[in-house]
Protein backbone atom coordinates (compact mmCIF):
# COMPACT_ATOMS: atom_id res chain seq x y z
CA UNK A 1 0.00 0.00 0.00
CA UNK A 2 1.38 3.28 -1.05
CA UNK A 3 2.06 6.69 1.63
CA UNK A 4 -1.37 8.02 -0.43
CA UNK A 5 -3.30 5.18 0.59
CA UNK A 6 -2.24 4.50 4.05
CA UNK A 7 -5.20 5.75 6.60
CA UNK A 8 -3.90 8.28 9.69
CA UNK A 9 -5.26 7.75 12.61
CA UNK A 10 -7.46 10.66 13.15
CA UNK A 11 -8.75 9.71 9.94
CA UNK A 12 -9.49 5.84 11.15
CA UNK A 13 -10.99 7.79 14.10
CA UNK A 14 -13.28 9.73 12.19
CA UNK A 15 -14.59 7.20 10.05
CA UNK A 16 -15.55 4.93 13.26
CA UNK A 17 -16.91 7.99 14.73
CA UNK A 18 -19.44 8.89 11.85
CA UNK A 19 -20.95 5.22 12.11
CA UNK A 20 -22.29 6.62 15.53
CA UNK A 21 -25.77 6.58 15.20
CA UNK A 22 -26.33 10.36 16.83
CA UNK A 23 -28.85 11.46 14.22
CA UNK A 24 -27.98 10.82 11.13
CA UNK A 25 -29.27 9.11 7.64
CA UNK A 26 -26.09 6.29 8.28
CA UNK A 27 -27.06 2.45 8.41
CA UNK A 28 -27.54 1.06 11.89
CA UNK A 29 -24.45 -1.06 13.35
CA UNK A 30 -26.21 -3.70 15.56
CA UNK A 31 -29.40 -5.93 15.18
CA UNK A 32 -31.80 -5.49 18.07
CA UNK A 33 -34.43 -7.70 18.98
CA UNK A 34 -37.23 -6.08 21.85
CA UNK A 35 -40.13 -7.35 23.07
CA UNK A 36 -42.49 -5.63 25.55
CA UNK A 37 -45.68 -6.51 27.80
CA UNK A 38 -47.65 -4.32 29.08
CA UNK A 39 -51.36 -3.56 31.42
CA UNK A 40 -53.59 -0.31 30.72
CA UNK A 41 -56.38 0.48 33.24
CA UNK A 42 -58.67 2.83 33.42
CA UNK A 43 -60.02 3.93 36.24
CA UNK A 44 -63.96 3.63 36.83
CA UNK A 45 -66.80 5.76 35.66
CA UNK A 46 -68.43 8.19 38.69
CA UNK A 47 -71.76 5.72 39.30
CA UNK A 48 -73.47 9.39 39.84
CA UNK A 49 -72.95 10.34 36.70
CA UNK A 50 -73.61 7.47 34.15
CA UNK A 51 -77.36 7.01 33.78
CA UNK A 52 -77.23 3.55 32.06
CA UNK A 53 -74.61 0.64 31.46
CA UNK A 54 -71.47 -0.25 33.08
CA UNK A 55 -68.75 1.33 35.33
CA UNK A 56 -65.81 -0.63 34.24
CA UNK A 57 -63.98 1.16 31.76
CA UNK A 58 -61.12 -0.19 29.58
CA UNK A 59 -58.20 -2.36 30.68
CA UNK A 60 -55.95 -3.16 27.83
CA UNK A 61 -53.26 -5.67 28.03
CA UNK A 62 -50.58 -5.58 25.19
CA UNK A 63 -48.19 -7.61 24.15
CA UNK A 64 -45.14 -6.39 21.24
CA UNK A 65 -42.27 -7.03 19.19
CA UNK A 66 -39.59 -5.57 17.16
CA UNK A 67 -36.59 -6.34 15.14
CA UNK A 68 -34.03 -3.98 13.13
CA UNK A 69 -31.05 -5.08 11.74
CA UNK A 70 -28.52 -3.90 9.33
CA UNK A 71 -28.50 -6.10 5.80
CA UNK A 72 -25.31 -6.16 4.22
CA UNK A 73 -23.66 -2.91 3.24
CA UNK A 74 -26.24 -0.45 2.19
CA UNK A 75 -29.80 -1.50 3.39
CA UNK A 76 -31.34 -1.71 6.62
CA UNK A 77 -34.96 -3.21 8.24
CA UNK A 78 -37.33 -3.20 10.92
CA UNK A 79 -40.17 -5.33 11.66
CA UNK A 80 -42.95 -4.62 14.50
CA UNK A 81 -45.77 -6.03 15.89
CA UNK A 82 -48.44 -5.67 18.23
CA UNK A 83 -51.28 -7.55 19.81
CA UNK A 84 -53.86 -5.83 22.45
CA UNK A 85 -56.45 -7.48 23.75
CA UNK A 86 -58.92 -4.89 25.06
CA UNK A 87 -62.14 -5.52 27.48
CA UNK A 88 -64.16 -2.78 29.04
CA UNK A 89 -67.31 -0.20 28.46
CA UNK A 90 -67.02 3.13 27.35
CA UNK A 91 -69.05 6.15 26.55
CA UNK A 92 -72.28 5.80 24.01
CA UNK A 93 -73.63 9.01 24.38
CA UNK A 94 -74.40 11.60 27.39
CA UNK A 95 -77.86 13.28 28.11
CA UNK A 96 -78.25 16.97 30.04
CA UNK A 97 -78.04 16.34 34.20
CA UNK A 98 -80.05 18.57 36.44
CA UNK A 99 -77.09 20.79 37.05
CA UNK A 100 -76.31 21.52 33.70
CA UNK A 101 -73.35 18.82 32.76
CA UNK A 102 -74.01 15.74 30.87
CA UNK A 103 -74.47 12.58 32.59
CA UNK A 104 -73.81 9.72 30.61
CA UNK A 105 -74.87 6.41 28.57
CA UNK A 106 -72.15 3.60 28.69
CA UNK A 107 -72.06 0.82 26.56
CA UNK A 108 -74.19 -2.11 28.39
CA UNK A 109 -72.46 -5.90 28.79
CA UNK A 110 -68.43 -5.51 28.26
CA UNK A 111 -66.69 -5.19 24.83
CA UNK A 112 -64.05 -7.50 24.32
CA UNK A 113 -61.75 -7.50 21.27
CA UNK A 114 -58.30 -7.95 20.34
CA UNK A 115 -55.82 -6.09 17.42
CA UNK A 116 -53.12 -7.52 15.89
CA UNK A 117 -50.68 -4.87 13.87
CA UNK A 118 -47.79 -5.80 11.71
CA UNK A 119 -45.14 -3.04 9.81
CA UNK A 120 -42.13 -3.35 8.05
CA UNK A 121 -39.45 -0.73 7.12
CA UNK A 122 -36.84 -1.20 4.11
CA UNK A 123 -34.17 1.08 4.31
CA UNK A 124 -31.39 1.94 1.35
CA UNK A 125 -28.75 3.77 2.84
CA UNK A 126 -26.34 5.82 0.84
CA UNK A 127 -23.33 8.00 1.64
CA UNK A 128 -25.33 11.04 3.93
CA UNK A 129 -28.32 9.68 2.66
CA UNK A 130 -31.42 7.12 3.32
CA UNK A 131 -34.76 6.36 1.99
CA UNK A 132 -37.45 4.07 3.19
CA UNK A 133 -40.65 1.98 2.43
CA UNK A 134 -42.52 0.82 4.83
CA UNK A 135 -45.63 -1.11 5.20
CA UNK A 136 -48.06 -1.45 7.87
CA UNK A 137 -51.42 -3.62 8.86
CA UNK A 138 -53.58 -3.57 11.67
CA UNK A 139 -56.74 -5.44 12.30
CA UNK A 140 -59.66 -5.87 14.75
CA UNK A 141 -62.89 -7.72 13.95
CA UNK A 142 -64.79 -3.99 13.48
CA UNK A 143 -62.18 -2.65 11.99
CA UNK A 144 -59.05 -2.46 9.63
CA UNK A 145 -56.27 -0.64 8.62
CA UNK A 146 -53.43 -0.78 5.69
CA UNK A 147 -50.45 2.11 5.54
CA UNK A 148 -47.74 2.81 3.13
CA UNK A 149 -44.56 5.03 3.94
CA UNK A 150 -42.20 6.96 2.29
CA UNK A 151 -38.85 8.17 4.70
CA UNK A 152 -36.24 10.09 2.71
CA UNK A 153 -33.34 11.50 5.08
CA UNK A 154 -30.32 13.57 3.91
CA UNK A 155 -27.30 14.90 5.84
CA UNK A 156 -25.80 18.13 5.57
CA UNK A 157 -22.39 19.85 6.98
CA UNK A 158 -20.57 16.86 8.68
CA UNK A 159 -23.18 15.31 9.39
CA UNK A 160 -24.18 18.15 12.31
CA UNK A 161 -27.41 18.78 10.65
CA UNK A 162 -30.31 15.71 9.22
CA UNK A 163 -32.98 16.93 6.98
CA UNK A 164 -35.82 14.37 7.16
CA UNK A 165 -39.03 13.86 4.89
CA UNK A 166 -41.67 11.48 5.24
CA UNK A 167 -45.35 10.68 3.43
CA UNK A 168 -48.22 8.31 4.24
CA UNK A 169 -50.98 7.07 3.17
CA UNK A 170 -53.58 5.12 5.86
CA UNK A 171 -56.63 3.65 3.90
CA UNK A 172 -59.09 2.30 6.87
CA UNK A 173 -62.40 -0.13 6.82
CA UNK A 174 -64.88 0.04 9.58
CA UNK A 175 -67.26 -2.85 9.78
CA UNK A 176 -69.45 -1.41 13.34
CA UNK A 177 -70.89 -4.69 14.94
CA UNK A 178 -74.37 -5.44 15.40
CA UNK A 179 -75.16 -2.40 12.72
CA UNK A 180 -78.38 -3.53 12.09
CA UNK A 181 -79.39 -4.13 15.76
CA UNK A 182 -78.77 -0.87 16.48
CA UNK A 183 -79.14 1.11 13.38
CA UNK A 184 -75.74 2.09 13.31
CA UNK A 185 -73.11 2.82 9.88
CA UNK A 186 -72.81 -0.97 8.56
CA UNK A 187 -69.89 -0.11 6.61
CA UNK A 188 -67.65 2.39 5.84
CA UNK A 189 -64.10 3.50 5.06
CA UNK A 190 -61.25 6.83 6.00
CA UNK A 191 -58.33 7.79 4.15
CA UNK A 192 -55.10 9.07 6.16
CA UNK A 193 -52.66 11.00 3.96
CA UNK A 194 -49.87 12.59 6.06
CA UNK A 195 -46.57 14.67 5.63
CA UNK A 196 -43.76 15.84 7.89
CA UNK A 197 -40.33 17.27 7.71
CA UNK A 198 -37.87 17.82 10.27
CA UNK A 199 -34.54 18.97 11.07
CA UNK A 200 -32.10 17.69 13.27
CA UNK A 201 -29.25 20.27 14.63
CA UNK A 202 -26.46 19.49 16.70
CA UNK A 203 -25.90 22.14 18.84
CA UNK A 204 -22.43 20.63 21.27
CA UNK A 205 -20.74 17.66 21.94
CA UNK A 206 -23.63 17.39 24.55
CA UNK A 207 -27.16 18.58 23.18
CA UNK A 208 -29.27 18.79 19.90
CA UNK A 209 -32.48 20.24 18.80
CA UNK A 210 -35.03 18.40 16.63
CA UNK A 211 -37.93 20.49 15.03
CA UNK A 212 -40.77 19.76 12.44
CA UNK A 213 -43.75 19.80 11.02
CA UNK A 214 -46.78 17.90 10.19
CA UNK A 215 -50.03 18.13 8.08
CA UNK A 216 -52.31 14.86 8.19
CA UNK A 217 -55.98 15.09 6.38
CA UNK A 218 -58.34 12.90 7.14
CA UNK A 219 -61.27 12.26 5.19
CA UNK A 220 -64.15 9.40 5.06
CA UNK A 221 -66.44 8.17 8.16
CA UNK A 222 -64.74 10.19 10.76
CA UNK A 223 -68.01 10.02 12.72
CA UNK A 224 -67.50 7.24 15.95
CA UNK A 225 -70.39 4.54 14.32
CA UNK A 226 -70.80 3.58 18.25
CA UNK A 227 -72.18 6.74 20.13
CA UNK A 228 -75.72 7.63 19.70
CA UNK A 229 -75.75 10.67 18.10
CA UNK A 230 -71.68 11.63 16.32
CA UNK A 231 -71.95 13.82 13.13
CA UNK A 232 -68.32 14.84 12.33
CA UNK A 233 -67.26 16.90 9.33
CA UNK A 234 -66.10 13.75 7.01
CA UNK A 235 -62.55 16.21 6.26
CA UNK A 236 -60.40 16.96 9.17
CA UNK A 237 -56.68 18.39 8.40
CA UNK A 238 -54.41 18.01 11.18
CA UNK A 239 -51.31 20.47 11.67
CA UNK A 240 -48.21 19.99 14.04
CA UNK A 241 -45.17 21.75 14.55
CA UNK A 242 -42.70 20.46 17.32
CA UNK A 243 -39.59 20.90 18.77
CA UNK A 244 -37.92 17.96 20.50
CA UNK A 245 -34.52 19.09 22.76
CA UNK A 246 -31.56 16.36 23.94
CA UNK A 247 -29.02 17.79 26.56
CA UNK A 248 -26.31 15.19 28.28
CA UNK A 249 -24.91 15.59 31.82
CA UNK A 250 -21.50 14.44 32.74
CA UNK A 251 -23.03 14.62 36.69
CA UNK A 252 -24.57 11.55 37.32
CA UNK A 253 -24.02 10.42 33.60
CA UNK A 254 -27.65 12.04 32.86
CA UNK A 255 -29.67 12.90 29.90
CA UNK A 256 -32.63 15.28 29.63
CA UNK A 257 -35.07 15.05 27.26
CA UNK A 258 -37.80 17.83 26.65
CA UNK A 259 -40.55 17.15 23.68
CA UNK A 260 -43.28 19.95 22.51
CA UNK A 261 -45.93 19.64 20.42
CA UNK A 262 -48.50 22.06 19.13
CA UNK A 263 -51.28 20.73 17.39
CA UNK A 264 -54.30 23.15 15.68
CA UNK A 265 -57.04 21.48 13.15
CA UNK A 266 -59.89 22.21 11.07
CA UNK A 267 -62.37 21.00 13.54
CA UNK A 268 -60.97 24.18 15.31
CA UNK A 269 -58.98 22.04 18.52
CA UNK A 270 -55.76 23.81 19.91
CA UNK A 271 -53.23 21.45 21.76
CA UNK A 272 -50.12 21.85 23.69
CA UNK A 273 -48.33 18.84 24.89
CA UNK A 274 -44.97 19.32 27.02
CA UNK A 275 -43.19 16.05 27.81
CA UNK A 276 -39.69 15.51 29.95
CA UNK A 277 -38.17 12.82 31.23
CA UNK A 278 -34.87 12.78 32.84
CA UNK A 279 -32.75 9.42 32.98
CA UNK A 280 -30.17 8.99 35.79
CA UNK A 281 -27.40 6.40 35.44
CA UNK A 282 -24.66 4.96 33.31
CA UNK A 283 -25.79 2.73 30.08
CA UNK A 284 -24.02 -0.56 30.80
CA UNK A 285 -25.31 -0.75 34.28
CA UNK A 286 -28.64 0.74 36.44
CA UNK A 287 -30.21 4.03 34.97
CA UNK A 288 -33.86 5.14 36.25
CA UNK A 289 -35.37 8.23 36.20
CA UNK A 290 -38.44 10.58 36.33
CA UNK A 291 -40.80 11.89 33.59
CA UNK A 292 -43.63 14.09 33.33
CA UNK A 293 -46.45 15.16 30.75
CA UNK A 294 -48.30 17.93 30.55
CA UNK A 295 -51.23 17.96 27.82
CA UNK A 296 -53.54 20.83 27.14
CA UNK A 297 -56.65 21.25 24.32
CA UNK A 298 -59.53 23.52 23.62
CA UNK A 299 -62.83 21.58 22.34
CA UNK A 300 -63.72 21.13 18.63
CA UNK A 301 -66.60 23.60 17.22
CA UNK A 302 -69.02 20.91 17.25
CA UNK A 303 -68.52 19.75 20.73
CA UNK A 304 -71.98 19.34 22.95
CA UNK A 305 -71.74 18.58 26.39
CA UNK A 306 -74.85 16.11 25.78
CA UNK A 307 -76.28 14.94 22.29
CA UNK A 308 -78.67 17.13 20.70
CA UNK A 309 -81.55 15.14 19.60
CA UNK A 310 -83.48 18.94 18.64
CA UNK A 311 -81.15 19.15 15.82
CA UNK A 312 -80.93 17.67 12.52
CA UNK A 313 -78.75 14.71 11.50
CA UNK A 314 -76.92 16.98 9.23
CA UNK A 315 -75.25 19.56 11.42
CA UNK A 316 -72.01 18.23 12.84
CA UNK A 317 -71.97 17.61 17.17
CA UNK A 318 -70.35 15.33 18.73
CA UNK A 319 -70.27 14.46 22.63
CA UNK A 320 -67.01 12.50 22.48
CA UNK A 321 -65.10 13.66 25.96
CA UNK A 322 -61.95 13.61 23.12
CA UNK A 323 -63.07 16.55 21.77
CA UNK A 324 -63.99 18.24 24.78
CA UNK A 325 -61.55 21.29 26.60
CA UNK A 326 -59.50 19.10 29.05
CA UNK A 327 -56.05 18.98 30.26
CA UNK A 328 -54.38 16.08 31.72
CA UNK A 329 -50.92 15.29 33.71
CA UNK A 330 -49.20 12.28 33.32
CA UNK A 331 -45.87 11.20 35.77
CA UNK A 332 -44.27 7.88 36.31
CA UNK A 333 -40.74 6.21 36.28
CA UNK A 334 -38.67 4.09 34.82
CA UNK A 335 -35.84 1.46 35.20
CA UNK A 336 -33.11 -0.14 33.10
CA UNK A 337 -30.71 -2.53 33.96
CA UNK A 338 -28.23 -3.92 31.56
CA UNK A 339 -26.42 -7.47 31.70
CA UNK A 340 -24.25 -7.54 28.77
CA UNK A 341 -26.17 -7.43 25.40
CA UNK A 342 -29.34 -7.62 27.16
CA UNK A 343 -31.17 -5.26 28.72
CA UNK A 344 -34.21 -5.42 31.18
CA UNK A 345 -36.70 -2.16 31.61
CA UNK A 346 -39.91 -1.01 33.53
CA UNK A 347 -41.77 1.59 33.21
CA UNK A 348 -44.92 2.97 35.23
CA UNK A 349 -47.58 5.92 34.07
CA UNK A 350 -50.33 7.28 35.83
CA UNK A 351 -52.35 9.95 33.46
CA UNK A 352 -54.80 12.52 35.68
CA UNK A 353 -57.17 14.53 33.22
CA UNK A 354 -59.78 16.99 33.85
CA UNK A 355 -61.00 20.46 32.79
CA UNK A 356 -59.27 22.18 35.80
CA UNK A 357 -55.94 20.61 34.04
CA UNK A 358 -56.95 23.16 30.47
CA UNK A 359 -55.19 26.25 29.89
CA UNK A 360 -58.31 27.80 28.66
CA UNK A 361 -61.67 27.37 30.71
CA UNK A 362 -64.64 25.11 29.73
CA UNK A 363 -67.98 25.26 31.04
CA UNK A 364 -68.37 21.84 32.28
CA UNK A 365 -66.13 18.82 32.80
CA UNK A 366 -67.35 15.70 30.69
CA UNK A 367 -68.14 12.58 32.97
CA UNK A 368 -65.98 10.58 30.21
CA UNK A 369 -62.65 12.22 30.79
CA UNK A 370 -60.45 9.17 32.19
CA UNK A 371 -57.79 8.96 34.67
CA UNK A 372 -55.46 5.36 33.67
CA UNK A 373 -52.42 3.67 34.86
CA UNK A 374 -50.10 1.68 32.32
CA UNK A 375 -47.41 -0.67 33.97
CA UNK A 376 -45.10 -2.24 31.27
CA UNK A 377 -42.13 -4.26 31.41
CA UNK A 378 -39.48 -4.93 28.64
CA UNK A 379 -36.21 -6.59 27.28
CA UNK A 380 -33.74 -5.58 24.44
CA UNK A 381 -31.28 -8.26 23.13
CA UNK A 382 -28.03 -6.47 21.17
CA UNK A 383 -26.26 -8.50 18.70
CA UNK B 1 -53.27 34.33 16.76
CA UNK B 2 -49.93 32.90 17.77
CA UNK B 3 -50.75 31.21 21.45
CA UNK B 4 -48.44 32.75 24.23
CA UNK B 5 -46.84 29.34 24.80
CA UNK B 6 -45.83 29.16 21.11
CA UNK B 7 -44.22 32.24 21.22
CA UNK B 8 -42.13 31.57 24.45
CA UNK B 9 -41.21 27.70 22.69
CA UNK B 10 -39.75 29.81 19.67
CA UNK B 11 -37.92 32.15 21.61
CA UNK B 12 -36.18 29.20 23.53
CA UNK B 13 -35.65 27.72 19.89
CA UNK B 14 -34.09 30.71 18.87
CA UNK B 15 -31.89 30.96 21.92
CA UNK B 16 -30.74 27.16 22.15
CA UNK B 17 -29.32 27.93 17.97
CA UNK B 18 -27.39 31.02 18.93
CA UNK B 19 -25.50 28.76 20.55
CA UNK B 20 -24.67 25.96 17.74
CA UNK B 21 -21.45 25.18 17.39
CA UNK B 22 -19.77 22.26 15.08
CA UNK B 23 -19.24 19.32 16.61
CA UNK B 24 -16.79 17.00 15.04
CA UNK B 25 -16.97 13.44 14.50
CA UNK B 26 -14.97 12.07 17.34
CA UNK B 27 -17.19 14.04 19.87
CA UNK B 28 -20.07 12.26 18.90
CA UNK B 29 -19.59 9.47 21.59
CA UNK B 30 -22.71 11.09 24.06
CA UNK B 31 -24.79 12.24 21.55
CA UNK B 32 -25.16 8.48 20.22
CA UNK B 33 -26.17 7.41 23.95
CA UNK B 34 -29.96 6.08 23.84
CA UNK B 35 -31.52 8.65 25.99
CA UNK B 36 -30.03 11.10 24.06
CA UNK B 37 -31.86 9.63 20.28
CA UNK B 38 -35.52 11.15 19.78
CA UNK B 39 -36.67 7.82 20.02
CA UNK B 40 -34.97 6.00 22.57
CA UNK B 41 -37.00 2.62 22.91
CA UNK B 42 -39.34 1.54 19.81
CA UNK B 43 -41.72 -0.10 21.52
CA UNK B 44 -42.43 2.16 24.77
CA UNK B 45 -42.81 5.28 21.60
CA UNK B 46 -45.43 3.06 19.93
CA UNK B 47 -47.04 1.85 23.36
CA UNK B 48 -47.47 5.74 24.18
CA UNK B 49 -48.71 6.76 20.73
CA UNK B 50 -51.35 4.35 20.22
CA UNK B 51 -52.59 5.13 24.29
CA UNK B 52 -52.58 9.06 23.85
CA UNK B 53 -53.91 8.55 20.40
CA UNK B 54 -57.43 7.01 21.65
CA UNK B 55 -58.03 9.13 24.55
CA UNK B 56 -56.68 12.66 23.21
CA UNK B 57 -57.58 14.99 20.58
CA UNK B 58 -54.48 16.01 19.20
CA UNK B 59 -51.76 13.11 17.77
CA UNK B 60 -48.80 13.14 14.92
CA UNK B 61 -45.87 14.78 15.21
CA UNK B 62 -43.49 12.14 14.07
CA UNK B 63 -43.27 9.94 10.67
CA UNK B 64 -46.17 8.81 10.98
CA UNK B 65 -49.80 10.54 11.22
CA UNK B 66 -50.94 7.84 14.33
CA UNK B 67 -54.21 6.02 13.31
CA UNK B 68 -54.60 2.37 11.95
CA UNK B 69 -56.73 1.49 14.72
CA UNK B 70 -60.75 1.78 15.60
CA UNK B 71 -59.82 3.61 19.07
CA UNK B 72 -60.40 6.87 17.99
Amino acid sequence: MGPKNQLTPLALLSAAALSLPAFSASQPTERVVSVNTSVYQEGDTNAAEVVFGDLQRFRVKTNQFNLSAPIGRDWSMSLGYDNEAMSGASPWGTVAASDGSGDLIMSGASIDDSRNGVDVNLTRHWRGQSLGVSVGYSGEHDYHSRSVGLNYERDFFKQNTTLALSLSYASDELTPTDAQLFQRLEKGSKHTRSFYASVNQLLSPVSMLNLGFGITKRTGELSDPYKLRDVRPGKRVERTLTANYRRYFDWQTSSLAVDYRYFWDSYSVGAHTLAMSWMLGDEAGVQWGPMLRYYSQSAAAFYTPWDRYDQLETIAQSSDFRLSTFGAVSYGLKARYRIGAVQISMQYERYDSGSGYALSSAKTEHPGLVDFEVLSLGAEYRF
Amino acid sequence: MVPKALKIVTGLIVLLLASCQTVEPWERDRLAKQDMQLTPNVLDARLADQVFFSKEAASGGGASAGGGCGCN
